[in-house]
């Protein structure tokens, strides 16, 4: 707890963290309190939107502005509130169910649309807060509590789906390495646009396969790779076995909220600007 | 002076050009103009129809019969038959109507005269031009409705050509002999303004500075025009994926300290209803436009109906407090749009703003110094440190502080939870979380715009409606000139003003007027006061009632002793 400093929540329902002993929840939280230190962010500027799971809590067990939304929802809300306030650092929280499967759509568009977020995918491979179902990340052949005889379909390759939509920030990493994964975060955040950071995290109560010494054993950090190459980084992330890890592309772009109109002359957030009456009442009388 | 006009033409003919030409050179000729139209899902063939009603005062009635129709097809006669009566005028191509129609029929070929002029294209601004003489347009006027209309000066020119040819048409020709009595209007600051441009303007007015949306008939039309607006006022309009992401995008605004809203009907507004339950959850504002068509699935994309008045009511999962409203015409749309922000933001509540297809297409000259503009208030604090986002109040609603703006720290939540925002599962704290918001139901209430009533002290029968049904039935009502008859016409559907409950209470027949199957607005009232009502008139065909239609079945209900 202490690694959180002032990003250690105060209130009285967020001591009883409900995240299970050795989640991997919990270094990938210091990653993230770390970065916000390393980037010298108060807890006021920055937010936190995350969907439904035990990744979701988050916003519940460290002290930044935070709202605990829906299944799969956090991408759109995530995207209007940096519109209505390009000052907030925003972040997307949700796990691989919550980002890849309810919110799948979302994923896709924010790529497209890309607003200037950070969305952090837990990806534990498996459902942790229904205790056990299979994810859309799950390994094929892994037996789970709806899937008996075995998970058979494929599992979603985000990272590589994410380049090939041209996403503007794509990374990954392993919250068993908590400095490469602040490191990651550091870039991810500061970087202007959409920045997919998918944190394999693993679940000890209810993936028996996808372990520590499992993620140990089949990851490695990428070196000398070039994350402007597109082709490279597709090449990298279409690797199975081991799984690589750091940053994989880079697009710089013109994020969502720089080609809204309303920002091309005054950067004064939405929430600040009143109405525009005597405008109306003239556009009104005059135009029509 | 009174006049209806009736285009009838297959989708692709261009007659929303005549109607937008019409209705500006009849407005600036001091004539006030209602238009509205139905039309087919689809984009060529097919027969749609417009009607342009101009008179020297101000009827918003949708009228049944033409004095003049227009036929731009051959299947035009079969579709507008019923427009017909003996006074109707008819005018088309020679083959377009049967002997039936002879006596009261004038020949002539828009067509003809548009490929003399070197393409077909002109028929309907020939057409155009040939109605802008029957009723006496100056040309000055009508050549200025085509520069306003067309941004390219040469097609512009050409078109004033064509114009100029309907002119002539007109004057060198028998039909020189129809003398329509032309009277105007009292000239007065009037804008000619839509359905779904006064749902814009009043969310332009309530400081709505987002709107997220999914293409969806006949909802899509506030989101089109507000796009055009981005380069003139404060406001982000951006098509999301889908409705679920257009909901949640509009309370991540509204989280932000954004007003901000959602335009969709009744399918897209299916999708959003788990948005709409965290945003009751969670205590975010939020305001939705939807425009009703008949349903379920599908239904009739282009079609009016008032069925989803259920859907709103009962939608989501979960008790919590909302506001419908429902405007009865331009003018009450522009407020009550301003309305359902002010009460979504003040009680960090779901308003609903609920309209059909008919009066989205609806135009007419607006009085703009009946236009009522609301002051928006801030709602909105600067978070003191140990800010409490769901601090339990009398009222039921807390000081909602927003990330960004103070030294508290902001935490909303769709679980139930605690003061702070944290989650909760203490049994005490979720039953008193749940009074807390259902509370904000009396301020809600205690808001409540009242109906209008217009009709004798005593009544014997009392007419019921809401929304777009107002206009028409009143002037059903003042056709049938009844001392013992009242109308009581409700813009806010839920919570209900009870001042209405005096009328209801009174009257010994109750009689409702809605454009559903099953008579929603009456299952409310019957649910909210325990009265039933004695008759329902509805139609549920897809389209709107017509005040010649209304006057005829307000008659039979009436006599019914």
């Amino acid at each position: 707890m202490s690694k959180l400093g002032e990003f250690e929540p105060q209130r009285p329902d967020s001591f009883d963290v409900s995240w299970c002993p050795g989640c991997g929840n919990f270094p990938l939280r210091d990653a993230l309190a770390l970065a916000f230190k390393k980037l010298e962010l108060k807890p006021t500027d920055i937010a936190i939107v995350s969907g439904i799971g035990q990744a979701a809590k988050i916003v519940h067990y460290i002290n930044t502005h935070g709202f605990h939304t829906l299944h799969g929802r956090a991408i759109p809300i995530a995207t209007a509130l940096k519109a209505a306030n390009p000052d907030l650092v925003v972040i997307a929280e949700g796990g691989d169910g919550d980002m890849y499967s309810e919110g799948g759509n979302h994923f896709l568009h924010g790529i497209r649309r890309n607003s200037n977020i950070t969305v952090i995918i837990h990806n534990n491979q498996i459902y942790g807060l229904t205790k056990g179902q299979g994810s859309p990340t799950t390994i094929i052949g892994q037996h789970t509590t709806t899937q008996p005889f075995g998970v058979f379909e494929e599992p979603l390759n985000a990272v590589a789906l994410a380049i090939t939509l041209n996403a503007s920030f794509v990374a990954r990493g392993y919250v068993g390495n908590v400095g490469h994964t602040t490191k990651i975060l550091v870039q991810a955040i500061t970087h202007k646009g959409f920045s997919i950071v998918e944190l394999f995290q693993p679940c000890v109560s209810f993936n028996k396969v996808n372990t520590y010494q499992w993620y140990s054993e089949h990851t490695y950090i990428m070196q000398n790779h070039n994350p402007k190459d597109k082709n490279q980084a597709l090449q990298k992330a279409l690797e199975n076995d081991p799984l690589p890890l750091g940053i994989f592309y880079i697009n710089e772009k013109i994020p969502f909220e720089e080609n809204l109109i309303c920002y091309k002359q005054d950067k004064a957030p939405l929430f600040k600007r009143t109405v525009q009456t005597d405008k109306i009442k003239r556009f009104i009388q005059d135009d029509f | 002076m009174d006049y209806t006009i009736v285009l009838t033409a297959a989708a692709g003919q261009g007659v929303e050009t005549i109607e937008t030409l019409l209705s500006k050179a009849f407005k600036n000729s001091n004539f006030f103009v209602f238009s509205d139209k139905e039309y087919m899902s689809r984009v060529r063939g097919g027969v749609n129809s417009t009607t342009i009603r101009i008179s020297s005062k101000e009827n918003k009635g949708y009228k049944q019969f033409a004095n003049f129709l227009f036929l731009f097809t051959k299947q035009a006669l079969e579709h507008s038959k019923d427009r017909i009566s003996k006074d109707t005028v008819i005018f088309g191509e020679e083959d377009f109507v049967t002997n039936q129609y002879s006596s009261q029929f004038f020949a002539i070929d828009f067509l003809k005269t548009a490929k003399s002029l070197g393409s077909a294209v002109y028929a309907n601004t020939v057409a155009f031009g040939f109605i802008s003489a029957l009723f006496g347009i100056n040309t000055d006027i009508a050549h200025n409705a085509i520069k306003n209309h067309f941004a390219n000066t040469d097609v512009a020119q050409k078109n004033i050509d064509a114009c100029n040819e309907g002119y002539k048409l007109f004057k060198d020709s028998p039909y020189i002999k129809i003398k329509p009595k032309v009277e105007q209007i009292t000239p007065k600051k009037y804008a000619l303004l839509s359905g779904s441009q006064a749902i814009a303007f009043g969310a332009l007015s309530a400081n709505a500075k987002f709107l997220s949306f999914y293409p969806m008939s006949p909802s899509t039309d506030v989101a089109i025009f507000l796009a055009h607006q981005m380069d003139k006022f404060d406001i982000v309009v951006e098509q999301f994926e889908d409705e679920i992401a257009s909901v949640n995008a509009a309370i991540g605004a509204w989280f932000g300290g954004t007003r901000a809203f959602v335009t969709t009907s009744g399918g897209g507004y299916a999708l959003m209803e788990e948005g709409v339950s965290l945003a009751a959850m969670s205590e975010t504002p939020l305001v939705v436009h939807l425009a009703q068509r008949p349903a379920p699935a599908t239904g009739l994309p282009t079609r009016t109906s008032q069925s989803d008045l259920n859907l709103v009511l009962y939608s989501s999962h979960g008790d919590f407090p909302r506001a419908i409203f429902s405007p009865r015409n331009l003018e009450d749309a522009f407020f009550v749009t301003q309305k359902a922000f002010d009460i979504a933001d003040k009680y960090q509540c779901v308003s609903y703003i609920l309209t059909d297809q008919f009066f989205m297409s609806m135009i007419y000259n607006v009085d703009t110094s009946r236009l009522e503009f609301i002051e928006p208030q801030n709602y909105i604090i600067q978070t003191p440190t140990d800010y409490k986002r769901y601090e339990f109040t009398t009222t039921g609603v807390s000081k909602r502080g927003i990330p960004g703006f103070g030294s508290g720290i902001v935490v909303a939540n769709g679980n139930e939870h605690d003061e702070y925002g944290d989650i909760t599962e203490d049994e005490e704290l979720t039953k008193l979380m749940l009074e807390k918001r259902m509370q904000k139901l009396n301020g809600i209430k205690s808001e409540a715009l009242e109906p209008i009533y217009i009709g004798p002290e005593t009544l014997k029968n009392l007419v019921v409606c809401y929304g777009s049904l107002y206009e028409n039935t009143k002037e059903a009502l003042g056709l049938l000139d009844r001392n013992d008859t009242g109308l009581l016409s409700y813009s806010q559907l839920y919570p209900l003003n009870d001042k209405g409950l005096d009328y209801l209470t009174k009257a010994q027949n109750l009689i409702f007027v809605e454009q559903n199957f099953s008579g929603q607005f009456a299952q409310l009232i019957w649910r909210e006061y325990g009265i039933k009502t004695n008759r329902l008139i509805n139609k549920y065909t897809g389209r709107q009632f017509f005040v010649e239609e209304l006057k005829e079945l307000l008659q039979n209900a009436l006599e019914v002793k």
